[in-house]
């Protein structure tokens, strides 16, 4: 299967589950507003004033993967201006992780963090400084392979596919049902276990950590007393984070934040990472 | 030579009763006094020995004090004393030391202190001792001298004949003392620190007013070895940095007369939420009723105190509203020119004005072809009373590109009032300038940065949104169906296969030999009681030739009756019930053919059937009839 398939593959099962999830939200007047507000100022060129209404919105707890996008936009917009602030692209890159994190498949995003985490990386490479490098667990792969609704859809078709050839099975004395039903009945238990596991696994890394992206230009790593990490001999293998790398934060600890990043986990200062918003 | 030592140590004697106080022989005088008569275990109290010699004299030196068993001393603190006194017209100068010993008893009882002495001349001269009483802690009565308000140790004042010691107009009354520095009760005899912040629940910004006040009981005190208190999750501002010009008061706590004073104010501006702390103060006192611990009086610490800080409410937040940004503000702007040509820039100058937290950044109308440059600033801020303000000038240059009537917009700051517990929005319109179109020499705005062109592209509306964040596993129901089902089956498939099997066996019970066989016994007594005996003797038949093909596995009915008789010896049935059941089933033949018995009535087929259906039974239980 090519790498396009699979990913066809995948936007389609996510999109198949969020159909059986639940009612989707809709904004509300106040929200639409102050978008309208935020980008008409953004079109007139009023960036800091778009960048407040959008990160106003955000405050309030409105969560749209195109009030996201659009707040990257603004993100963009100041970091190619002569006002520039250092951690826009960062935040560029936060705001579009969120729009795909809202809206997984969305082309659009897809391509511009791509340019973004490449501007990135350009501008590092002319400062000497290290790239930006994305890096994650082999458990979180794995279970990240699918969406955390998608892996509960699979263990429900598991679990109806061995019920039924259980029922068929018991029902049945016809040799060749009987064979069907019995290869039925495991294939759906193989599912069930399966994907019922990797279920859990989602369920418990959503609930115990949440994504978020570094908004500075170099995130130093620390220990849990807040000294910087110290390289020898190659270990750790880093000792600070480029700005737009993706995190998980898994604990905060006063101004401290329990990062995993990759097989390491570390400590940063929390106002470096913008956490993600999710569904 | 000694006897005249011993005759002048008398007249020392004797001048020392006659005036226990003062000591004076020849060149030198020596006088004792002590601080109090009466303390109480753990209070501190001083011993002072003065020792003055003749101007010219060899200067009194190694003062000693006795002190009993019990007591912690500290010292002796020794100064150079000066006194000058007219006598006979004449005047005369003395010069000495001053030894003062600071004392704490440990436990109640009546003491003597002291003497005191002093080398004089390689000679060791003692002064007076004095009495004092010793009495539990908390038990003691002190009374406020007022004439010796500094806690000298000066004596009172004599009693007049006629005059009551506690005078009818009450306590003497003090001189008026701000109500901050009153308390109600001492945190320590001696000395204390005592640290206000008010209000201690603040958002993040807001000013908060920390005031320590310093409180000692032995008379005035300087300010010596300040550590200042931590403070790192503030902003500060001094309001007052030292206590040296502050003035001193008297201040009365519980019965005694106090010496207050405010030694520090600031002006805190908390920068993060959270339970923040304020660290202690630590302060020496340091004065002529203090004992010195090492070079620096008295140690004393403020305690710690902890401050609530919230951010202001997310609800009503205007937009561009920055964290910290809290006071009551006003902006005011000027604009020059207000005519010039495309690509030339102007001066804003925006004044903020203010108190609280005045913050370092204002909200600018940014649009397309105007660019603002970082401002510059400067400011005069400082306390007015308790709170801090002022004001704060931005002055922006300003490019504008684009030609026509240029409207600026105004200039905003979004900020939370504490006082209104709102928030208000400070602003200062900018009006329009007149941009004449460019002559073409000036410089053109800088490039932006192209290589993200175009990367993103504005959303103007809002499309679909995020999907429910409801998820299957996060209902209990989800996962007890996803086991429940298959198990259910199985479950359900055991549970039949088990009623299947126990169904079978009832009935297999149900048609087994001997259950027949019961079966026919009762049939036969029916009939037997109908009085039809052919019927009763048929059953009564059938009923044993169940039981033994149940027992004995012996199909009896196609076997002639000797063989019968036979096939039971060789199965080991005794002969006697083999010749019963022989005989009853030849008189069941010849009933059921005949239809009557010669010897035996219906009832008897059935009795007899029903001994014998009980006797092969046995065979059966016994584990068959070979053992039996």
């Amino acid at each position: 299967m090519t790498p396009t398939c699979r990913r066809a593959l995948a936007v389609f099962l996510a999109l198949f589950a969020l159909g059986l999830s639940a009612l989707a939200q809709a904004p509300d007047a106040d929200s639409q507003k102050l978008f309208a507000d935020a980008v008409a100022s953004l079109e007139r060129g009023a960036i800091d004033d778009a960048i407040d209404r959008f990160e106003s919105l955000a405050d309030q707890g409105f969560v749209h993967p195109d009030a996201s996008y659009d707040r990257a936009a603004a993100y963009v917009a100041r970091a190619r201006s002569v006002n520039a602030r250092p951690g826009d692209l960062g935040r560029a890159a936060a705001a579009l992780e969120e729009t795909l994190a809202l809206r997984p498949g969305d082309a659009d995003a897809e391509h511009a963090l791509d340019r973004v985490r490449g501007e990135i990386a350009r501008r590092r490479a002319r400062e000497r400084a290290e790239p930006v490098v994305a890096k994650t667990s082999l458990w979180r792969a794995v279970v990240g392979l699918l969406d955390e609704q998608v892996w509960a859809v699979l263990a429900a078709i598991g679990s109806t596919l061995s019920t039924l050839g259980l029922v068929i099975r018991r029902a049945t004395a016809a040799r060749r049902i009987h064979l069907g039903a019995t290869t039925a009945a495991s294939i759906g238990a193989v599912l069930l276990f399966s994907a019922g596991g990797m279920t859990l696994a989602a369920r418990h890394l959503r609930l115990t950590s949440r994504p978020a992206v570094v908004v500075v230009a170099d995130a130093r790593l620390l220990d849990e007393s807040g000294k910087p990490l110290i390289q020898k001999n190659g270990v750790p293998e880093h000792v600070s984070m480029a700005e737009g790398t993706s995190v998980w934060l898994m604990e905060r600890r006063g101004q401290l934040a329990r990062i995993e990043w990759g097989s390491m986990q570390a400590w940063v200062n929390a106002g470096q990472l913008r956490v993600i918003a999710t569904r | 030579m000694t006897s005249r030592r011993l005759l002048a140590l008398l007249a020392v004697f004797a001048a020392l009763l006659a005036a226990p106080r003062a000591r004076a022989q020849g060149t030198y005088s020596l006088q004792s006094q002590i601080s109090s008569r009466e303390v109480e275990v753990g209070e501190t109290f001083t011993f002072r020995l003065a020792a003055l010699v003749d101007q010219g004299a060899a200067t009194p030196r190694s003062p000693t004090l006795k002190v009993p068993p019990g007591f912690v001393v500290h010292g002796p603190s020794v100064a150079t004393q000066q006194q000058i006194s007219l006598s006979g017209g004449q005047f005369t100068q003395r010069t000495g030391i001053s030894a003062t010993w600071t004392l704490e008893a440990s436990h109640p009882g009546r003491f003597t202190i002291g003497p005191a002495s002093v080398e004089l001349n390689g000679h060791r001269v003692t002064g007076d001792s004095a009495q004092v009483e010793v009495v539990p802690a908390g038990a003691g009565k002190r009374q406020p001298n007022p004439f010796d308000p500094f806690g000298f140790g000066l004596p009172p004042m004599p009693k007049l004949p006629g005059f009551d010691d506690t005078p009818d107009l009450g306590a003497p009354e003090l001189p008026p003392f701000p109500e901050e520095l009153r308390v109600q009760h001492p945190d320590d005899p001696l000395a204390f620190l005592r640290a206000v912040a008010k209000p201690t629940e603040v958002v993040v910004g807001q000013q908060l007013t920390l005031k320590i006040y310093a409180y000692g009981s032995r008379g005035p005190f300087r300010e010596t070895n300040t550590s200042e208190p931590s403070r790192e999750a503030f902003l500060a501002h001094n309001i007052l940095d030292n206590s040296y010009s502050e003035p001193m008061y008297r201040v009365p706590i519980g019965n005694d007369v106090w010496q207050a004073k405010k030694v520090r104010e600031l002006a805190l501006f908390p920068i993060q939420a959270g339970k923040l702390t304020i660290g202690s103060m630590r302060m020496g006192f340091d004065g002529r009723g203090y004992p010195s611990s090492g070079a620096h009086g008295v140690e004393r610490l403020s305690a710690p105190l902890t401050i609530t800080v919230t951010e202001p409410p997310a609800e009503g937040r205007p937009p561009g509203y920055k964290l910290g940004d809290v006071g009551r503000f006003a902006l005011s702007a000027s604009v020059a020119p207000r005519a010039i040509s495309a690509g030339e820039a102007i001066s804003i100058v925006a004044k903020l004005e203010g108190t609280g937290n005045l913050p370092f950044t204002l909200r600018v109308p940014q649009q397309s072809g105007v660019t603002w440059l970082e401002p510059t600033t400067v400011d005069e801020i400082e306390p007015h009373g308790s709170v801090i303000g002022g004001w704060r000038k931005f002055t922006y240059v300003v490019r504008i590109d684009r030609a026509g009537d240029v409207d600026l917009g105004e200039i905003t700051l979004p900020y939370w009032d504490p006082e209104r517990e709102s928030y208000d929005t400070a602003r200062a319109k900018l009006g329009v300038i007149k941009v004449k179109p460019a002559n073409g020499n000036e410089p053109k705005e800088p490039e932006p940065n192209d290589a993200l062109k175009d990367a993103i592209t504005l959303r103007k509306t809002l499309g679909a949104p995020a999907a429910s964040s409801a998820r299957l596993s996060d209902e209990r129901w989800f996962w007890w169906l996803l086991v429940l089902a298959p198990l259910g089956v199985t479950l359900t498939g055991q549970g039949v296969s088990l009623a299947r099997r126990l169904g079978h066996k009832v009935r297999e019970s149900k048609e087994s030999h001997s259950a027949l066989a019961a079966k026919a016994l009762a049939e036969a007594a029916r009939q037997a009681s109908a009085g039809d005996v052919a019927k009763a003797a048929s059953a009564a038949e059938r009923a044993v030739l169940l039981a033994l093909e149940g027992s004995l596995g012996l199909k009896a009915r196609g076997l002639l009756r000797d063989a019968l008789g036979t096939e039971l010896a060789d199965r080991g049935v005794k002969q006697e019930l083999a010749d019963e059941i022989t005989s009853l089933l030849g008189a069941c033949d010849d009933a059921r053919f005949t239809g009557a018995s010669e010897t035996t009535d219906a009832r008897s087929f059935a009795e007899r059937a029903e001994r014998a259906v009980r006797e092969i039974a046995k065979l059966k239980k016994n584990g068959g009839a070979n053992e039996s």
